[in-house]
């Protein structure tokens, strides 16, 4: 409840718009590095497919790391847009990158014991 | 977006070269060919043999594949480099001129069609002790191959079924054998098939003036009667292609018809092609093989074995891989020339 109340602060301090525009120019400055990263990690996996279990990890780390920065850039294009804002907003960000962690894990470990299995026959 | 780009201009101007550069890595394809080590593929997961259900097998029987990439990007081709089980080679001069996907395709046909090798030499061998099973089969001729100066190229599929053509003085010709007797007159003749939807179509085909030739290749193929085979077999999808997984596919097969099991609780692989002989054909990619099978712990190794003195039997050169790696290859690897030999000596193996 307390999360809603400091995501309808945010709103209001920034604007719907703002906020948009914030995570859509992180969101362009994480993609591009990502999808070479996830490529790079599939060509691996073609060469050293033995090593393909550590591979899938490489990925779920790849995009924990990349939602990690696109948080942090989005709270710092918000913070360059507004210097003086005065709402803490950073442990707002917290918890979704938390939720979005766990879930690219469990996918990620599914991958691994079940989907590997059939897809390798 | 635009303040954000601005505190970062410096970085990010920084990083374009870098990025564009890596990209190009990814992306753009050199002529070579990367084989890596891959896995094995239980024969279990992909025929389903709907017989002898409550059969109790202790071990298992799998097919070993390689990673075989064809014109690599240049990034696959700079970690084959620094892989310790990886070999690079030139692209093979018979893939040169088809494209990734057709060389899928071809991979993909003498995949399905070792599937029906290994039914055809798997029921035969267990129909001489069992009446009730049955196998009968076609004999068909499929298109094989393709060169740059076929003509209709695009609307003839690797697959296609060789109907007939009409050769000088109006001779059907039904025959691989026949082509070169009956087209000596002409430069272009009338060429009938069906795609795999079993569609018929014609189409002309003039020989090429250099090379004296079509350009199609046509292989003959058994391929089983689905109507009249018992017992019945489910084949599921795979992603694997290529025919080298046939001598174990036949192994599989045979041993769920089977009463007796031929694991015995082993974990069996191998390699090696099977012809429909019986006899058992070279595979590709030996080094890669034999690592990946080594990598997968597996208790047995079944490896062709035509010519002792043949500098580059696939048995030789596995014994030389064996070497290399520290890999103790007795009692591992067994060579086999035959499935006859491949069950006798899964037979004869004590393994108490």
């Amino acid at each position: 409840m307390k999360e809603l109340t400091t995501w309808k602060e945010l709103r209001t301090e920034f604007g719907t718009k703002n906020l948009i525009d914030g995570f859509t120019g992180a969101f362009a400055l994480v993609l591009l590095p990502l999808l070479l990263t996830i490529a790079a990690i599939i060509e691996f996996i073609t060469v050293f497919l033995y090593l393909l279990t550590l591979s899938v990890f490489l990925i779920i780390i790849a995009l924990f790391v990349s939602v990690f920065v696109l948080f942090h850039l989005w709270r710092r294009s918000l913070m360059l847009m507004n210097e003086e804002v005065t709402l803490d907003f950073k442990k707002l960000f917290l918890k979704p990158l938390l939720i979005f962690g766990i879930v690219v894990l469990i996918l990620g470990l599914i991958f691994i014991f079940f989907l590997i299995p059939i897809l390798f026959v | 977006m635009n303040e954000l780009l601005r505190y970062y201009k410096k970085i990010i101007l920084a990083l374009i070269l870098p990025i564009v550069a890596f990209a190009f890595l990814l992306i753009a394809r050199i002529p070579f060919a990367v084989y890596a080590p891959g896995g094995i593929s239980e024969v279990e997961d992909l025929i389903e043999i709907n017989y002898n259900e409550d059969k109790e097998i202790t071990g298992t029987i799998s097919t070993t594949y390689i990673m075989s990439i064809q014109r690599p990007t240049y990034f696959q081709f700079i970690l084959g480099t620094f892989s310790p089980y990886s070999s690079i080679t030139v692209l093979s001069s018979g893939y040169a001129n088809y494209t990734n996907e057709e060389i899928s395709q071809i991979s993909y046909l003498d995949h399905v069609t070792s599937i029906d090798a290994s039914i055809i030499i798997a029921y035969q061998k267990a129909a001489e002790t069992n009446s009730n099973i049955h196998i009968d089969y076609d004999v068909k001729i499929l298109v094989f191959g393709k060169a740059v100066y076929l003509d209709h190229y695009d609307e003839i599929s690797f697959g296609d079924e060789f109907i007939q053509m009409v050769g000088d003085g109006d001779t059907i010709v039904t025959t691989i054998d026949d082509i070169s007797t009956y087209t000596t007159l002409s430069d272009a003749y009338d060429f009938t098939f069906y795609n795999s939807e079993k569609g018929q179509y014609t189409v002309t085909l003039s020989k090429d003036e250099e090379y004296d030739k079509f350009g199609i290749t046509l292989k003959t193929y058994y391929l089983v009667d689905d109507s009249t085979i018992y017992p019945t077999y489910t084949e599921n999808s795979s992603n694997i292609g290529g025919p080298s997984g046939g001598l174990l596919q036949t192994l599989a097969i045979y041993n769920h018809l089977i009463d007796e099991d031929l694991t015995k609780g082993l974990k069996i692989a191998g390699t090696g092609t099977i012809q429909y002989d019986g006899s058992v054909g070279y595979i590709g990619g030996v080094e890669q093989k034999v690592i990946t099978a080594y990598l997968n712990k597996v208790d047995l190794f079944f490896m062709p074995s035509l010519d002792p003195d043949y500098a580059s039997d696939n048995y030789q050169v596995a014994l030389q891989v064996c070497e290399e790696y520290g890999i103790e290859a007795e009692g591992w690897l067994i060579p086999v020339s035959t499935f006859d030999e491949a069950v006798a000596y899964l037979e004869g193996l004590d393994v108490s």
